[in-house]
């Protein structure tokens, strides 16, 4: 608080309204207790065990669910999917989020409007993202091929989603992208927006051009940003659902784990199974997050 | 009526104690004022007297009551805080009528209060503005304003004025003093600021590291400061202090350091018994800067208290002109010299380096940078400390 | 950084222009194509403008009577509903619990923060199935109010941090201000925290209201009918019918994003506040 003062005394007597805050957080822990941890033990413990309405009882099985996972052709097919969904989603949404942050970084007329543009895909729901970019990708209409046939780069129409599996992922992440960036260009911007401006002039007076200035000021004192952008991206990329559903519904060529585990819990009830994919989901978001935040993050304090 | 006492006070956090054994007396509408460099635990005391912070151990007693268990709504004082915490969503009005409404005083009374005290702050065409549209002096009376419309027992000021620019801050030590003269209300009143200590305490209290060094009129504080940290701390520019060592000659008690010997005048001596016992030894010896004269402007026929310097700084400032000489001695390199005149030390000189005396002389001398020239120090103007202790000789 | 020079000037402006169009081209590209005919949409090269023009599409859509017109509008009243109620309860829980974190000490305090920000990191697989499973044995399947504790429960964890750093970020001398004039916690949440923290509640609420009426695999799961279906899932089943031409699929799509849409465009400042300041870990 004031710079010069120890901290003194700000501790308040805790005398009577001993009470207090636990009333005020017993609505939250109901609901997280009830809805967020209970669920989450279930799912771990149920992994283990043969839930299917098709096959009852519900009885203990230990790992049965997840070798049953590991041989299921689709399955893993559907973790390369994301493998590739992870990467094109970080990767871009990352890059762009750092360009739109850099240029947002100064102050200027426009950005309040550019700014308020930027957000926009951030705000609009998927599935209404992925309608309007199907229709973009459409093979005989879209806008996509008739931009590309008239500068000359394609001959005839291309069908973009659902032949080439790669191509597909892409184009698919692409509208994830779409709607990602803004959330990562806006952590990355708080994070630029906290490096005091006397460290650019500093490094001004010692000589630094732009480009050195970027790379020895802006890019280390940014990473604690670009780490939580990552993770975030992370998450929601590894998550990717409703674009896949809407753009290639079912299909294996470019099914995501999410997918995949809606498909298997509830098409073929097979909630164990959909559990034992749930929790190693979870495990790997969990490691690729530490790994992450290992590698991009480092603590800055000025 | 409130009569406020601290009783064996103390405050610590983990192993850190901030307020050591704290014993003080308010009387009953008398402006005391905390004194003390950064992290002395002056704003500790204070908060833990309107209940903001725990007391560690003793008892914090209002009007005869232990009130250390009480919340700060139910001991009827009112705070103004270093900067001013005004409610940033409500206009000037509303800020001043906050604490009456949440009494549930009836409206027109609230009503009455209020402008009265706008009235007397001057802030009538004020009311309505947001304090985000004041300037740091408006907002400071509108912090006084809501303190004051509550008639609180007890009136608690935390660096009301630290936040002001120089001219504003004079001129609003003048309203808190008149305020709190017509008000009559008990006031405790912190600062770093030992001019506004002096100036505006009926009584001050100095305090170092959590413990109380010295109450008592700020008159007491500055010819009778009770160690070497208060007489450093208070008063500016700072006292000069330097290492030196009695003897007794025929005439008298001497005090040498240095290549300077000066007299002390007998009468001193005489009140002071126990330099007696440091003949021969070294004491620290003060003198104030006021009580410094060029020996060419005063009576030149007491030439046993002059000593020869070279002037390192001259500053004019008008009336006076403070001069810094060398006076070839050591100055002890006490904690609390240290402390004291770095923090206090209003002409803003950091620390006094050795072997600096600063003398303020009238506008009349002649006394040149690089020259050198005679100074008097008034021989019964002289003080007196234990040079491993720091404290002062008296009796 | 400082670009002063001509050629800064221009790249700047540049980028700048190349970020717009990334934003906005796809929407600009939807309302082109429903204002205008099947035929006009149809045509190669694609045209740039809608030609011919009309506004068809939105007047079948207004008339209620039309029955793809009926499925927009019910799961447009039920995406609002439970989006909008759900905010409701989220910020009134999350803002006491917020002010808990922030202001209050007791015991466990940590544990019950850590274990509520934990649960922003557990991806949505962690808790669908079992939520569904928990709805479906109390009968709240394809009801407003199952699907309104489902998103409070998903939506809490983000509010209440983006709001527990927002009080935190207000000096607590206001707060000690109103104990001394006379207020107890409750008072100085009420009369003092809440109102000077309104940017952040406001925030908060944005961002959980826009985060609900996106939200589609949970409803999808949980909604099975037109009861309670929102648009989003109403929205997905039209597009993979292949039923409705794309003029008009076109323009369910932007009335579809019309609400979050201005929404994120007016309160645009509150939206980057928030996030923002919950960027802050």
């Amino acid at each position: 608080m004031s710079g010069e003062r120890t901290p003194t005394g700000r501790k308040r007597p805790r005398k009577r309204g001993r009470f207090l805050p636990y009333i005020l957080l017993s609505p939250l822990v109901l609901f997280i207790g009830a809805l967020a941890l209970y669920p989450t033990i279930l799912t771990t413990v149920q992994a283990f065990f043969t839930v299917n309405p098709m096959d009852p009882p519900t009885r203990f099985s230990g790992l049965a669910n997840f070798r049953a996972l590991f041989h299921n052709s689709f399955v893993r097919q559907s973790a390369a999917n994301t493998a590739l969904y992870i990467v094109v989603g970080v990767g871009l949404s990352t890059l762009f989020g750092l360009g739109i942050a850099l240029v947002l970084q100064r102050r200027s007329r426009w950005r309040g409007v550019v700014l308020a543009l930027v957000v926009l895909p951030w705000a609009l729901p998927a599935v209404v993202e992925s309608v309007i970019w199907g229709w973009i990708y459409d093979p005989t209409f879209g806008v996509l091929n008739s931009v590309l046939k008239s500068l000359g780069l394609i001959n005839s129409d291309h069908v973009w989603i659902g032949i080439g599996r790669i191509v597909s992922i892409v184009l698919i992440e692409l509208v994830q992208v779409w709607q990602i960036t803004p959330l990562a260009a806006l952590l990355i911007l708080a994070a630029l927006q906290s490096i005091p401006q006397e460290l650019y002039e500093a490094a001004r007076v010692d000589g630094a051009g732009r480009w050195e200035m970027f790379r020895r000021v802006t890019l280390p004192l940014v990473r604690p940003g670009l780490a939580v952008a990552m993770v975030e991206s992370l998450i929601l990329s590894l998550n990717v659902f409703d674009q896949v559903y809407v753009l290639n519904g079912f299909a294996p060529g470019g099914a995501s784990i999410m997918l995949q585990t809606y498909q298997i819990s509830f098409n073929n009830l097979n909630f164990g199974q959909g559990y034992a994919l749930s929790l190693l989901a979870t495990f790997a978001t969990m490691l690729l997050s530490l790994l992450i935040l290992a590698v991009v993050y480092r603590r800055v304090e000025f | 009526m409130a009569e406020i006492r601290y009783e064996h006070v103390s405050k610590s956090f983990d192993s850190n104690t901030v307020v050591d054994d704290l014993d003080l007396r308010i009387a009953d509408g008398e402006l005391m004022v905390l004194v003390g460099p950064s992290g002395c635990g002056k704003t500790t005391a204070l908060r833990m007297l309107a209940g903001l912070a725990d007391v560690s151990s003793g008892r914090i007693v209002i009007d005869d009551q232990v009130v250390n268990d009480l919340e700060p709504r139910d001991r009827d004082v009112a705070m103004v805080f270093q900067n001013y915490a005004l409610y940033p969503h409500l206009s000037v009005y509303q800020n001043v009528a906050f604490g009456l409404r949440l009494h549930h005083e009836p409206k027109d009374e609230i009503d009455r209060r209020v402008r009265e005290a706008a009235r007397a702050l001057q802030l009538e065409e004020l009311l309505q503005r947001k304090p985000k549209q004041l300037s740091g002096g408006q907002r400071q009376r509108v912090a006084m304003g809501r303190a004051i419309v509550r008639q609180p027992k007890v009136f608690l000021m935390d660096e009301p004025l630290s936040n002001l620019d120089a001219k504003l801050r004079v001129h609003m030590r003048a309203q808190i003093a008149r305020l709190q003269r017509d008000l009559k209300v008990t006031m405790l009143y912190v600062t770093h600021d030992q001019v506004e200590a002096m100036t505006l305490g009926h009584r001050v209290a100095v305090m170092r590291l959590g413990v109380l060094q010295q109450v008592a009129p700020p008159q007491e504080l500055y010819g009778r400061p009770v160690n070497l940290f208060v007489a450093s701390f208070i008063g500016s520019p700072a006292m000069n202090v330097v290492e030196a060592e009695l003897h007794r000659e025929s005439d008298g008690l001497r005090a040498r350091f240095g290549p300077h010997d000066i007299r002390i005048d007998s009468r001193l001596a005489a009140s002071r018994p126990t330099l007696e016992g440091y003949d021969g030894r070294r004491v620290v010896l003060g003198v104030r800067p006021p009580n410094i004269e060029d020996a060419a402007l005063v009576d030149p026929g007491d030439t046993d208290s002059t000593i020869d310097a070279t002037v390192e700084l001259r500053e004019d400032l008008g009336a006076e002109v403070d001069v810094h000489v060398g006076i070839d001695a050591p100055v002890p390199a006490l904690e609390a010299v240290i402390e004291a005149t770095e923090s206090a030390d209003a002409t803003g000189v950091a620390g006094r380096p050795e072997g600096i005396f600063v003398a303020r002389l009238g506008p009349g001398t002649e006394a040149r940078e690089g020259r050198h020239v005679k100074l008097w120090l008034d021989p019964r103007a002289l003080h007196f400390f234990d040079p491993d202790s720091g404290a002062a000789l008296y009796d | 950084m400082r670009g002063h020079s001509g050629a800064r000037r221009v790249s700047r402006a540049l980028l700048i222009t190349l970020i717009l169009v990334w934003s906005a081209f796809p929407i600009y590209w939807a309302l082109n194509t429903s204002f205008t005919t099947l035929n006009g949409a149809q045509s190669v090269p694609a045209h740039f403008m809608p030609s011919p023009f009309t506004a068809q599409n939105y007047k079948t859509l207004l008339n209620s009577s039309g029955g793809v017109g009926n499925q927009f509008w019910r799961s447009f009243l039920n995406a609002t509903i439970e989006s909008g109620l759900a905010t409701v309860l989220t910020v009134v829980i999350a803002l006491f619990a917020a002010y808990a974190f922030a202001r209050l000490e007791f015991r466990g305090k940590r544990i019950i923060l850590v274990a509520v920000l934990a649960t922003l990191l557990l991806p949505v697989y962690a808790t669908l199935i079992p939520l569904y499973r928990i709805m479906s044995s109390v009968h709240l399947v394809n009801t407003y109010p199952g699907i309104i504790l489902v998103y409070t429960s998903g939506f809490l964890p983000l509010a209440i941090w983006i709001m527990y750093n927002y009080f935190a970020s207000v000096p607590r001398e206001l707060e000690e201000a109103a104990f001394v004039d006379g207020a107890t916690p409750v008072v100085a949440l009420w009369r003092v925290m809440i109102p000077v923290s309104l940017p952040g509640i406001a925030a908060t609420a944005i961002i959980v209201f826009l985060m609900g009426w996106a939200q589609f695999i949970f409803p999808l799961v949980l909604s099975s009918d037109l009861t309670t279906q929102p648009v989003t899932v109403v929205v997905a089943a039209l597009y993979g019918q292949r039923i409705v031409p794309f003029t008009l699929l076109n323009a369910i799509g932007v009335l579809a994003a019309a609400l979050p849409g201005v929404i994120a465009l007016v309160l645009n400042r509150y939206i980057v506040q928030g996030v923002m300041a919950g960027s802050i870990k």
